[in-house]
């Protein structure tokens, strides 16, 4: 009788643990593609030392200042009631547990291009980190519009819901590449300039924009020579990615700085040797978005 | 009437060469050297960056460039003097407003790369890959807070 007790309790203790295995493993996953997004810098107000990932930040864009939210697994003012389906509508498809349409500041315009086992396990992380009790601050827009009808407009004439899509023309490097940037790190967000509706302009894949986050300039990042970082090295992209320091030894700026900080200084050599191999790929298109060639 | 007029003449004269403005020709002259010197310190930190990320089998060269780069950081607070904040400089005038926290951010870059020298003379290229990062931090910073984006 003894006996069976003790095998009963091992066979417990043995699933337990399993169980406890399997969870930090998914968190631990959900943790390197969170910071593979950069960290979810734009969720934390790091200027006025805000807690982690509470918001609050403001977002300066042509549509208005827009206040990032609390991604906390606060269940009052955070997302720490939402489901798995929850986390990933709001994700894929921009829509929220209540059915509000989010604004694209947010940019599931790329993140619905994560595969759903990685967004799982984005999910295990961001509720595995503390709660923080801090309400949402409302956006400030230029036109004192409603959020439903014109988001509804945009999202059946401007976007359109995808999945990736692996190349097959392509090696296994590049499309590991092509899925981070498309997807998970979400370069075109800030790297492709807009059209007045708010839509990625194509045609201008990656060639820079005058109005990104914040009111930053976003360079352009095609291997066109003159006008983007054709002179670049695949060595130098992904040195670049880890470390912040570009290949004639000035260190980035703004945003794309707190994004290494928060985040692309974690990814593992093969993801960043297959973002330059992708990024490289790139159609070179010409874009001089300096104003003038100044220095210090 | 005359005495007011001298009066007047003198005190401007005080005022120019008592004030540690330089005139727009001098400004000038001063902006582009520190623009050459801030270039420098780029190259230098670009070499090193191009050593380690190739892997380039001149190791040695790299104790050369951290040298330089830590001559250079001791060189910032004297290229920056008020009045060089106008012309073809992304200079911003928040420099001479709080010099204190310019002051700071340019000794961090004395700090960082006199750290970088000490680990370049024992040659540990990890140690040495972790700190130029620390070192280029610095320039980040200070170009964040005063240097105008393109």
């Amino acid at each position: 009788m003894l006996f069976k007790f003790l095998c009963l309790f091992t066979f417990l203790i043995i699933c337990f643990s399993l169980i406890i295995s399997a969870d930090e493993e998914q968190i631990k996953k959900g943790e390197y593609i969170f910071k593979a997004s950069g960290g979810c810098s734009c969720h934390t107000n790091k200027i006025n030392k805000g807690k982690f990932l509470a918001g609050g930040r403001s977002i300066k864009t042509p549509f208005g200042t827009f206040f990032s939210t609390n991604i906390t697994p606060d269940v009052k003012t955070g997302i720490g009631n939402w489901s798995d389906e929850d986390f990933i509508r709001a994700m894929k498809l921009g829509v929220s547990p209540a059915g509000e349409h989010y604004f694209p500041v947010f940019p599931y315009t790329s993140f619905q291009l994560i595969k759903r086992n990685d967004l799982l396990a984005l999910k295990a992380y961001i509720f595995s980190i503390s709660p923080v009790n801090q309400k949402n601050t409302p956006h400030k827009l230029i036109l004192p519009i409603g959020r439903k009808i014109p988001m509804i407009f945009w999202k059946k004439f401007v976007w359109s819901s995808k999945q990736y899509e692996n190349n097959p023309l392509r090696t296994k490097t590049w499309n590991r590449g092509a899925y981070l940037v498309q997807s998970i790190t979400h370069c075109a967000e800030c790297h492709t300039p807009r059209d007045f509706l708010g839509g990625l302009n194509y045609e201008m894949h990656m060639a820079g924009s005058v109005d990104g986050p914040e009111g930053e300039l976003a360079p352009n990042i095609t291997p066109d020579l003159k006008t983007g970082i054709g002179s670049w090295s695949k060595i130098d992209i992904s040195y670049f990615l880890k470390t912040g320091i570009k290949p004639d030894g000035d260190y980035t700026e703004g945003l794309m700085s707190e994004i290494i900080d928060s985040g692309y200084q974690y990814l593992v050599d093969e993801d960043l040797k297959s973002i330059a191999e992708y990024i490289s790929t790139f159609t070179p298109i010409e874009n001089n978005l300096r104003n003038n060639g100044t220095s210090p | 009437m005359m005495k007011t007029k001298i009066f007047i003449f003198f005190t401007s004269i005080f005022l120019i060469f008592s004030s540690n403005k330089l005139v727009p020709s001098e400004s000038a002259g001063m902006i582009k050297y520190r623009q050459n010197v801030m270039k420098a310190a780029a190259g230098h930190m670009g070499a090193i960056v191009s050593i380690l990320k190739n892997n380039l089998p001149i190791r040695d060269h790299i104790l050369e460039h951290a040298n330089s780069l830590n001559q250079i950081s001791k060189m910032t607070i004297s290229i920056f003097p008020k009045g060089t904040g106008l012309g073809r400089t992304k200079a911003k005038n928040s420099i001479w407003k709080n010099w204190s926290k310019f002051e700071k951010i340019s000794q961090d870059f004395v700090d960082e790369s006199t750290k970088l020298m000490e680990l370049a003379k024992n040659g540990d290229i990890q140690a040495i890959a972790k700190q130029i990062r620390k070192t280029g931090k610095t320039c980040g910073s200070c170009h964040r807070n005063f240097r105008k984006r393109d």
